[in-house]
């Protein structure tokens, strides 16, 4: 038997289930098999251990105490669901709450130089982050960030279009002897060379998401950037080029709505040969904001064909090795995103705070001000209430939806659940086969360290 | 008799998960100081009863009165257990 991925710690509060031989076991729901060349891949999606048995091994007796012990079974009467309610809920115990803030959203700037018909911001003011709400923002990072690592995500409007901002948060900051880190959401137009090395000397950049919306023609009519004679499609290639080159990740987004998932999947054919032996390039292809901009979007039907295209996209993308969520999950996941999260906010321009780039109904507070609006964050964090499916899912560990969220507006059906189990599967070969490789290394070191003895 | 008075020196939180109580104990003045207790149904009572701010009086009443068996025995049962947890700095 060969441990993959450990189980997570938490397992070790609950410890190990003792055997019972009176009774009968079988597979607790959220236990995946997958069957590898030589052997079975076992996976817990609650405790995230991940093993590797060979078919002998199942067989054994003692092997079945282990898995009895590490709950990959329990007994017939079992509540799966309730076990998993129970550990959520000792989970969020640790969860610390007045921690600090140490997550950012910086909305640098209202204001855009790209025109996508779809954009959710289309009606909000335009204006950019002042420099005294600037200045203001660093101290606000500085007070209540503690002794936290800083980690600054760059949104907009087109964060670029006040790039001046982010150089006067990461110098303050540094000045001031924060550690920080940053990402960016961005439709990555204004970079250059110089602006790219800043990007890694001075903001830090690890990850930049990019919205591409089509191929080269479909691409330049749907963005419209206000600047003409250019070939906007070309010169964001080339800036994603720079960035990968630079170390930076980027994580190419596809908007998908009900006319273009063809057109996608020949832009994933093109960036997949453009950007052949990137390891640090992703594809992502999701709905668009709401309606995606169609109304017939909103009929079941098509909300169900979306998710069938998105699925396909998704797919096509990890078999190119430009899939996002690659690997098995590792930890429980105990909250969604940054809405629910309580070590995170959002700056817009003027100072408010929000909890999520959807914001409108979600200001919670100002840098000015040091109380918060309690009734939006308890709305925040209210999770979407189970379905009578959710008691059989194997992916309920995975799964935290949340209500105020309009991205969770495609509903789980049948379909979602066996793509998602599906996903599981492909992510445990990729772990496995990931596992693999560094064995490999590992054995090839050690030989190179015995020739050399 | 005196009646003693304990404080807990950790925020407190007692999970059921299946049929064991998983205490978890977080000392306010130091986020990284955090424990985990594994209790049986007794002890999650006990313990409870100290976080409600009952004394230890108090609690033999309480646990006498929840398991049907007389203070005596009662009394031996939790002194034992508030005597360790004395012991591990968890309450004073």
């Amino acid at each position: 038997m060969k441990i993959i991925n450990k189980e997570v710690e938490i397992v070790n509060a609950i410890g190990s289930q003792v055997k019972n031989n009176s009774k009968q076991y079988r597979w607790m729901n959220y236990t995946i098999q997958l069957s590898v060349d030589d052997g079975i891949l076992l996976h817990n999606v609650l405790t995230k251990e991940l093993l590797f048995l060979s078919l002998k091994e199942l067989e054994n007796l003692v092997m079945q105490d282990y898995l009895i012990s590490h709950w990959y079974m329990v007994p017939d009467n079992f509540d799966d669901m309730s076990f998993y309610n129970q550990m959520l809920s000792l989970v969020s115990l640790f969860k610390k709450r007045n921690n600090g803030i140490f997550h950012y959203t910086i909305y640098t700037t209202s204001d855009c130089n790209a025109r996508c018909f779809y954009c959710f911001e289309k009606a909000i003011k335009k204006f950019p982050m002042s420099k005294q709400v600037t200045k203001d923002v660093v101290n606000y990072i500085i007070t209540k960030s503690g002794n936290h690592k800083v980690k600054i995500r760059w949104f907009g409007g087109e964060p670029l279009y006040n790039n001046e901002s982010i150089d006067y948060i990461c110098n303050a900051l540094k000045e001031n002897g924060v550690d920080y880190e940053s990402t960016m959401v961005s439709n990555a137009y204004l970079f250059d060379q110089d602006m790219v090395h800043k990007s890694i000397d001075l903001w830090k950049l690890k990850w930049i998401e990019i919205t591409l919306d089509g191929t080269e023609i479909v691409y330049n009519k749907t963005k419209s950037y206000i600047y003409k004679n250019t070939n906007a499609y070309k010169r964001v290639l080339s800036n994603i080029t720079m960035l990968l080159n630079a170390g930076v990740a980027v994580e190419v987004r596809l908007n998908l709505n009900s006319k273009n998932a063809d057109n996608l999947s020949e832009l994933i054919d093109e960036l997949s040969i453009k950007f052949s032996g990137q390891n640090k390039f992703y594809i992502h292809p999701r709905f668009l904001y709401e309606n995606t901009g169609f109304k017939n979007d909103d009929k079941p039907e098509v909300k169900y064909m979306l998710q069938k295209a998105c699925l396909n996209l998704e797919d096509k993308a990890m078999k190119n090795g430009f899939g996002l969520k690659s690997n098995l999950e590792s930890r429980f996941k105990i909250n969604c995103c940054m809405a629910d999260n309580d070590s995170s906010v959002g700056i817009l321009p003027n100072g408010d705070l929000c909890k999520c780039e959807h914001f409108e109904g979600k200001i919670i507070g100002s840098i000015y001000s040091d109380t918060f609006d309690q009734s939006v964050l308890i709305k925040c964090r209210q999770r979407v209430k189970p379905i009578p499916e959710c008691a059989t899912c194997a992916n309920l560990p995975n799964c935290y939806l949340l209500n105020v969220c309009v991205a969770d507006a495609i509903k789980c059906n049948d379909y979602w659940r066996k793509t998602r189990l599906n996903r599981i599967k492909q992510q445990m070969l990729n772990t496995y086969n990931s596992y693999l490789k560094k064995q490999q290394i590992n054995d090839d070191e050690n030989d190179e360290t015995e020739i050399q003895c | 008799m005196m009646m003693k008075m304990m404080k807990l020196k950790y925020n407190v939180e007692i999970q059921a998960v299946l049929d064991k109580y998983i205490a978890v104990l977080s000392n306010p003045d130091n986020e990284k100081d955090t424990r985990v207790l594994n209790l049986n149904v007794t002890s999650a009572d006990i313990l409870n009863g100290i976080k409600e701010g009952l004394d230890d009086e108090e609690i033999y009443k309480k646990i006498a009165e929840i398991y049907d068996i007389d203070e005596a025995t009662a009394k031996e049962d939790t002194k034992a257990f508030i005597q360790d947890l004395k012991n591990n700095g968890i309450v004073e």
